[in-house]
Formats: structure tokens, C-alpha cells, sequence
């Protein structure tokens, strides 16, 4: 399976959907390609997730999950929630709430898991904000 | 007292300028065994780790709580514990027994288990376990490009040098923060003039460093930092938990990333915990491992005068180096930071990576003079490149570097600024002049660079972030200006996000774009006649360094 620029050169497609031999210079040229059509998609992760996994990296195909929820979370939101996961920067209703949002609007279940567990560790810990 | 004369030359000799220090177990200033380390123990109820080395479940720190809940192995750790230290301190050195053995058993340990380990090893049995721990089977090379004036056209020049010299990934960073991603770019863009395929990062902030990445101004990330105490991470501004975000982060951009960590920083951030510097960065390492990121740069990195200032403490960073190794990470092993006044004393540090071969045996080598170089120095600078082409010529070894032809690097580090200078063009950033062109392409360092003008640097680089440039504008650029194959490289180098080949462990790409990863270039070594081997054509390259005597002349 591994390398998929070798062996599923045809079927990969990035995020918006584009194949490698889309991204053209010449498609550039003409305007046919934006910044969204170089990012991965959540199935290209998830094959990534499968060969880690496969050679024995269980937490690495878990990380790519995570990674794959989040290809679908705008830059800025991704941002926004990286800085409340700081020390001392969100309640914890804050941070459940944004656990909510993530599994809500954007299907992110594994991250929302893992934000849900940051606010009781958080709370146990004092480093949430008061 | 008279003085006897021999002490006297003895006191003036560079090593005795180095910063030594006696062991002091309640500060931390001790490398690998301190009297108040913890002693293994795990305990497991209901799939769920309920005590770790000693402590109770609701004592754990939140490093602790990570480690037990996203690291260790539950299902084997009972097992793994089990085994006698010595006994795995064994298969690790022993050439019948596999490194996925290893990896198997050592998936189980805690971090108390594992410095247990590993102290039972020499410096040479270390180097022995490291040879067939580390993730790929080729090893490689990391160049640090920086320069004091954040001078693009000199960090174009270097970086393409620093490619044709050898180096599969360049880093640099700042020194005036906003001038970030200006080189950025600067670098992206000399590299793949040098060799096509060099991966680049640009060492800022976190978050600034994310945005550099989604831009597609850089191609991976290094600078994300963790710590083996919970207050000294608290004071780093981040958590386990923050951490492991921006890893999910950086991948779901298809970004290649590793963390980085180092023994002596929580003795620099003032609290140990009295704990060995060890144990504290074990701590780091299996923070990175249950975060499920590919790699680490570790190997007291920035912290290196204080395991250097301590007995067995070069000994220590190369402890940490194979823990990571032991963990199934890529790992970057630093000596990339100034440390001693002794040229002996720091090539016998990097012997202990060079001989075995790690991931990056640097992270990275200064390809710059070591008054450029912004992150404090390296170990070895642009003036040490003929001493280490020498070295591994005299030891048939692969450091990842090659001896190189003068008119070619003048060629190459010309054609890098020159091309810099019709993309700042194009791109409306503060132009580059002829002049600096020239320069740049016969520069040693800043000091023979042309000054910039700083106020109009930043301004058009903040015009730029302003404007929503990314790398594809990039890419565009480079094709207008009539740079067809720069520009297909560049477009190479964002595509690889989209396949998301080069996240997996210790990823590098080849000339042809292709990776060569820990899947498809397993280190596979089990003694002598396995693993890595100096390959013919290797070897050449290796072999030719400028200066030899002419037979003819003889």
C-alpha cells in the first residue's frame, strides 16, 4: 500500500477533491488551483492511520484519526482552540463547549474525547481559568 | 604554592574555559541516576493504569496521566515490567535478537523501567543499540540556516549550498521575529536550487509556526516543545493535551512534524524535582510517543551546558537519543548548540550519533558561520564542513555529507539568490539588488553581506502575510519569472501534503521527491553484514575531498 504516491497515484485525491495530476503548473497558470486544493483529505489520513497502525503504531493511526476530524475545522477555529488548551486560558465549561462543538458541527468525536478529558484533567490539575 | 608548569599550560587549555559541575541530586544536576528517581512499578485495573513507578493514579501530574493513558501498552505492560532490566539492557545489544523485539517489549516499560535500562549500558553498547534501534536504515542530516541580519538572498545562498552538500532538511529561524516568514521562504526556495527534495521549517512561536506551515512557506515542523515536569510545562505555556492538538493539527495540513525535548531544561527553568535528567526526559519522550507524533529532536538540544556541566552527562544525551530510538521515533539527535571551548570535547559529543548513525545526526549542523548561526551556535559550523568530509572518509562513515566542488557552490548559492531576487520581485517584497546577488553567491557569512533595509523588509513581508500569499504564489512566481523547474520543485514539495507519505516515521524524501521512510527503508540491522552499508557510489562521494597529494606530482 505504502508509499500512495507510488501505488494509489490515481486514486488520491486532495481535500477539494483534485487528483496529483490535476496539480499542475499549468493549472496553476490558469487559476484552476487554490491553497484548499493542497491540503490531505480525512481518507488520505486515514490510509496513513492504517499503514502506522499496521507497522505497529497504534498511538500514530489515533493521531492521524485526531487529524482527520480536524480537516474539516476551519485554520482559525484550529488556532483559537490550540491557544484554550494553554494553560490557565478556558474555563472548564469552556472547554466542554468547544469539545461540544467539535463533535457536534464537525464530527471530530475523537478530539472532542480527548478536550472533554484536557478540562477534567485540567480541573484536577488547577490550571484552568478562574 | 609554586605553581608546577605543566598545571599551569594544563589551566589555560579550552576545555578547562567549559562550566563543570559536581552532582546535585536536589537541584536536578544529575544525568542519569538520582537517589530520588522512582523505582518501576505498574499496577493495571480494568485496562486502566491505577499506579506508575510508585505513584497512586490520583497523584498523577498531568505528564504521568498522559503517559498511562495514551503511551504505555496496557495490554503487554504487565508483561514487560516483569522482565529483568539487565535482560533487556541485552537484547538490545545483542545482534540475534530483532529490533521489533525490542520495540515490543519496550512499548510495556514506564519511564522509571526504562532508565533502568539503560543505565546498565556503556557509551559503546549504547552506540551498539543505537545502530539497530534507529527507525530509518539510512541515516541523514540536518542543517541549521541562519544568519544575524536575516539576510534572504545569504539564506538562500546557504541553503542551496547546505543542500548540494548532503543535508535532506534545513531549518531556520529569526532574528527579528517578524522577519519569520520572509525566511521562509527565503529558504524553501535556495534549498531546492541546491537539491531537489530538501525538507524545510522555520523555527518560531507555535502557533506562528503552524500558520507558516499551512502557508506552505515551510514543508515541516521541529519547535514544539515539551518538558518532563508539570510546572516547567505549565511555564512552557502548554500541556500534554495542547500538544497532542497541534500534532492533529499539523497532520490534518499533511504537515510532517516532531516535537522536541532535551535533558537539562527543567534544571535551566529552575524546577526538577529533584529528579535525573533522565528520568525527566523520559518523561518527554513518552509524551511525544502518546501523542502519536512520527519523531523527536532530542539530545539536550539547547540545554546542552547543563547535562555537559555534569559527570556522564554527554553519556545521558546519548541515552536519551536511543530512548527515543527504543520508542519507534524518527529522532533528530541535536548537537546543535555550542557547548565547549574544546575541539575535542565536541567531536567526541558527536562521535556518539556520527559512529552509529541516528535519523539526523545533527538537528541540525550550522551551515552557516557560528556567528550566524541564530539558535546559539551549532557543534560544528560551515568552518568544520572539510574536518567532518575527513572524518567520515577516515572512518568510512556516512554523516550524510559529501565534499563539493568551489564553482559549483558558487554556481548553485549565485542561481539560489538570483532566483530569490525575481520572486521578491514578483512577489513586491523589498527587492533585492544585484549587488547582493554577487555577494551571496561568495559570502562565508553575514559580515561580508551588504546591510538591508529592515524597516522596508518587514513592512513588505507584513504586506505580503496581509495579501494571503501561500505557496502556491510561489509556485506561480517561479513560473513567470522563467524558473520552470524551481517551480516544479516548490510544487513537488506542497504535493507531498496531499499523499501525507512523509508523516510517517522518519521521513525524507529523495531526489525524485520520493520518500524513504521507517516503512519502506526499515533499519533491518542484526550484525555484521546487515542494516546500512556504505554503498559503492556512496563511498566515491565520499572518498573525494578537494585537498589530496597528486600522484603525478610525486
Amino acid at each position: 500500500m505504502y508509499s500512495l504516491s507510488h501505488n494509489s497515484k490515481e486514486s488520491i485525491r486532495s481535500k477539494t477533491g483534485k487528483t496529483l495530476k490535476d496539480i499542475t503548473i499549468e493549472n496553476i497558470m490558469k487559476g484552476k488551483i487554490s491553497a484548499d486544493d493542497i491540503k490531505i483529505s480525512k481518507e488520505a489520513l486515514k490510509k496513513q492511520g492504517d499503514i502506522a497502525k499496521k507497522h505497529g503504531r497504534q498511538q500514530m493511526q489515533q493521531n492521524f484519526n485526531r487529524a482527520s476530524e480536524l480537516t474539516e475545522v476551519p485554520d482559525e477555529l484550529i488556532l483559537e482552540i490550540y491557544d484554550k488548551l494553554r494553560p490557565y486560558r478556558a474555563t472548564k465549561q469552556e472547554l466542554l463547549e468547544m469539545a461540544r462543538t467539535l463533535k457536534n458541527q464537525y464530527g471530530a468525536i475523537d478530539c472532542g474525547k480527548m478536550i472533554e478529558e484536557s478540562a477534567l484533567v485540567y480541573e484536577k490539575r488547577g490550571i484552568l481559568k478562574t | 604554592m609554586k605553581r608546577s608548569k605543566r598545571f599551569e599550560i594544563l589551566d589555560q587549555r579550552p576545555v578547562n574555559k567549559d562550566g563543570f559541575i559536581d552532582e546535585w541530586p536536589e537541584k536536578g544536576f544529575v544525568a542519569m541516576e538520582s537517589p530520588y528517581d522512582p523505582t518501576p512499578s505498574i499496577k493495571v485495573q480494568r485496562g486502566m493504569i491505577i499506579e506508575m513507578d510508585g505513584k497512586k493514579r490520583e497523584d498523577f501530574d498531568f505528564i504521568d496521566q498522559f503517559i498511562a493513558d495514551y503511551t504505555i501498552d496496557i495490554a503487554s505492560s504487565q508483561q514487560s515490567m516483569s522482565l529483568d532490566s539487565l535482560d533487556i539492557a541485552r537484547k538490545m545489544v545483542d545482534i540475534h535478537v530483532s529490533r521489533k523485539e525490542v520495540i515490543d517489549i519496550v512499548k510495556g516499560l514506564t519511564p522509571a523501567k526504562i532508565i533502568e535500562v539503560v543505565n546498565h549500558l556503556n557509551v559503546v553498547e549504547m552506540m551498539m543499540a543505537m545502530q539497530k534501534m534507529r527507525v530509518r536504515k539510512t541515516p541523514s542530516n540536518q542543517a541549521h540556516i541562519t544568519n544575524m541580519k536575516d539576510h534572504p538572498a545569504q539564506i538562500a545562498a546557504d541553503a542551496a549550498e547546505g543542500a548540494l552538500r548532503g543535508f535532506r532538511e534545513e531549518e531556520t529561524t529569526v532574528a527579528i521575529a517578524r522577519y519569520a516568514p520572509m525566511n521562509a521562504i527565503a529558504l524553501l526556495i535556495g534549498s531546492q536550487v541546491g537539491k531537489r527534495g530538501v525538507l524545510t521549517q522555520c523555527a518560531v512561536e507555535e502557533a506562528t509556526e503552524l500558520a507558516l506551515g499551512i502557508r506552505g512557506f515551510t514543508t515541516y515542523a521541529e519547535t514544539i516543545s515539551v518538558y518532563g515536569t508539570e510546572e516547567v510545562f505549565i511555564d512552557g505555556d502548554d500541556t500534554p493535551y495542547s500538544k497532542a492538538f497541534l500534532a492533529a493539527a499539523y497532520a490534518s495540513r499533511g504537515l510532517k512534524m516532531r516535537f522536541t525535548s532535551g535533558t537539562g531544561s527543567e534544571v535551566l527553568m529552575g524546577n526538577a524535582e529533584g529528579k535525573s535528567m533522565l528520568y525527566l526526559e523520559t518523561r518527554c519522550i513518552m509524551v511525544t510517543k502518546g501523542a502519536g507524533v512520527q519523531g523527536l529532536q532530542n539530545g539536550s538540544v539547547s540545554c546542552i551546558g547543563i547535562a555537559a556541566s555534569v559527570p556522564s552527562g554527554i553519556r545521558g544525551v546519548l541515552a536519551e537519543n536511543l530512548i527515543a530510538a527504543m520508542l519507534d521515533l524518527e529522532v533528530a539527535s541535536s548537537n546543535d548548540q555550542t557547548f565547549s571551548h574544546s575541539d575535542i570535547r565536541r567531536t567526541a559529543r558527536t562521535m556518539m550519533q556520527f559512529l552509529p548513525g541516528t535519523d539526523f545526526i545533527f538537528s541540525g549542523y550550522s551551515g552557516t558561520p557560528n556567528y550566524d548561526n541564530v539558535f546559539a551556535g551549532s557543534n560544528f559550523d560551515a568552518e568544520d564542513f572539510d574536518d567532518y568530509n575527513i572524518l567520515q572518509r577516515d572512518l568510512m562513515v556516512d554523516g550524510g555529507l559529501k565534499p563539493v566542488a568551489e564553482e559549483e557552490v558558487i554556481e548553485v548559492r549565485r542561481k539560489a539568490a538570483k532566483v530569490l531576487q525575481a520572486v521578491f520581485a514578483r512577489l513586491s517584497l523589498n527587492p533585492i539588488t544585484d549587488e547582493e546577488v554577487e555577494a551571496a553567491a561568495y559570502a562565508h557569512g553575514s559580515k561580508d553581506m551588504p546591510d538591508r533595509d529592515v524597516v522596508k523588509d518587514l513592512a513588505s513581508v507584513d504586506e505580503l502575510m496581509k495579501k494571503g500569499t501561500s505557496g502556491i504564489d510561489i509556485v506561480k512566481a517561479l513560473e513567470e519569472t522563467g524558473y520552470t523547474e524551481v517551480a516544479e520543485s516548490i510544487l513537488e514539495m506542497l504535493k507531498q501534503r496531499i499523499t501525507g507519505d512523509y508523516l510517517q516515521t522518519s521521513a525524507i524524501l529523495d531526489e525524485d521527491f520520493q520518500v524513504i521512510s521507517g516503512i519502506n527503508d526499515k533499519n533491518d540491522y542484526q550484525g555484521p553484514g546487515t542494516g546500512y552499508r556504505v554503498s559503492k557510489k556512496r563511498w566515491e562521494e565520499i572518498k573525494k575531498i578537494p585537498h589530496t597529494i597528486d600522484f603525478n606530482g610525486l
